[in-house]
């Protein structure tokens, strides 16, 4: 079987956060068509071929190959849920598509708690988050709501 | 313009888009396998261990292995029907997606995923005539309990 390394995420609770607080930046890339191909790989899914042939996308009229737009927010969840920790809850994720990832691109995964309060007995951050690429253009703004231990 | 869009009216695409609304396709059920979850964990860079190993999953109160979510889009792409023979407009958009989630999705389950056509709408922007559905799939897993709800939003211009 596959070796795989993996890392114990750290626990946090709601009190490790306040509003208005940045999260860590998290860098992916620059990306590859190897990126995109892996993604196709994990969903099965091979059927867009402009995804990863460039001489199919610039015959459809595109710059070149585009990585998925799912993949990118992808990426964009899964640095919520480690920015969050072992123990929290992922309630919710939105994201748009809003700009294009190409091979060679950065993706650089940012976040901020936009607001932090109890409902129901229970304690939740809500999240603003974000892909920028290394022209520092939004390609994928989302949102999250967590529910978070308390200390 | 002589495109097709030219040749659909707004009253036919309007039809067009409330024709979709409702169940798209029967149930499918699928299996969450521990490769797949392996497979999706370290494409996404997730290499928590609760995604790879048993007992460390168990050791954190889950009752296997733990699928992360971007999983789903496996299910989204082999079990869901996501393209639509649109009459009108020249190229579709994936432009947005919710997610709520709800019980993990482990391995070993029997995941049953239903979708269904929520909205569509026609709207007229700057960029001209624009089509938008929001689809939603439901993914329950075999005890019935529901484990997260994906909805899509498609552009079609």
């Amino acid at each position: 079987m596959l070796n795989v390394e993996t890392v114990e995420p750290t626990r946090r609770c709601f009190e490790d956060f306040y509003e208005g607080q940045d999260l860590p930046v998290v860098t992916h890339g620059p990306m590859m068509v190897g990126h995109q191909v892996r993604w196709a790989g994990a969903c099965d899914n091979y059927e867009s071929e402009f995804h990863h042939d460039e001489y199919v996308a610039k015959a459809q009229g595109l710059p070149g190959i585009i990585l998925s737009g799912p993949l990118m927010a992808s990426y964009l969840l899964t640095a919520v849920v480690q920015w969050m920790g072992r123990d929290a809850r992922l309630v919710k994720f939105h994201d748009q598509n809003r700009g294009s990832t190409m091979p060679r691109d950065v993706a650089y995964l940012r976040g901020r708690v936009k607001r932090k309060y109890e409902e129901g007995g229970k304690a939740f951050l809500d999240l603003e988050c974000r892909v920028e690429n290394q022209r520092g253009e939004v390609t994928t703004p989302g949102s999250a709501v967590v529910e978070l231990p308390r200390r | 313009m002589s495109d097709t869009m030219t040749e659909v009216s707004d009253a036919q695409a309007e039809a067009y888009l409330q024709s979709l609304i409702g169940p798209i396709g029967e149930e499918v059920q699928t299996l969450v396998e521990l490769g797949a979850v392996r497979r999706m964990a370290l494409c996404v860079g997730d290499h928590d261990p609760i995604h790879f190993d048993e007992a460390a999953a168990k050791a954190r109160g889950y009752r296997g292995v733990v699928a992360p979510w971007p999983l789903l889009w496996l299910y989204f792409f082999t079990c869901t029907i996501y393209e639509h023979d649109f009459p009108f407009g020249k190229a579709t958009v994936h432009g947005q997606d919710d997610y709520d989630f709800h019980e993990p999705m482990i391995v070993g389950d029997v995941l049953t995923v239903s979708t269904a056509m929520v909205d569509a709408k026609l709207k007229h922007g700057k960029v001209g005539r624009l089509g938008q559905v929001v689809s939603e799939r439901r993914f329950t897993n075999q005890r019935g309990e529901l484990c997260a709800v994906l909805r899509t939003t498609l552009f079609r211009r």
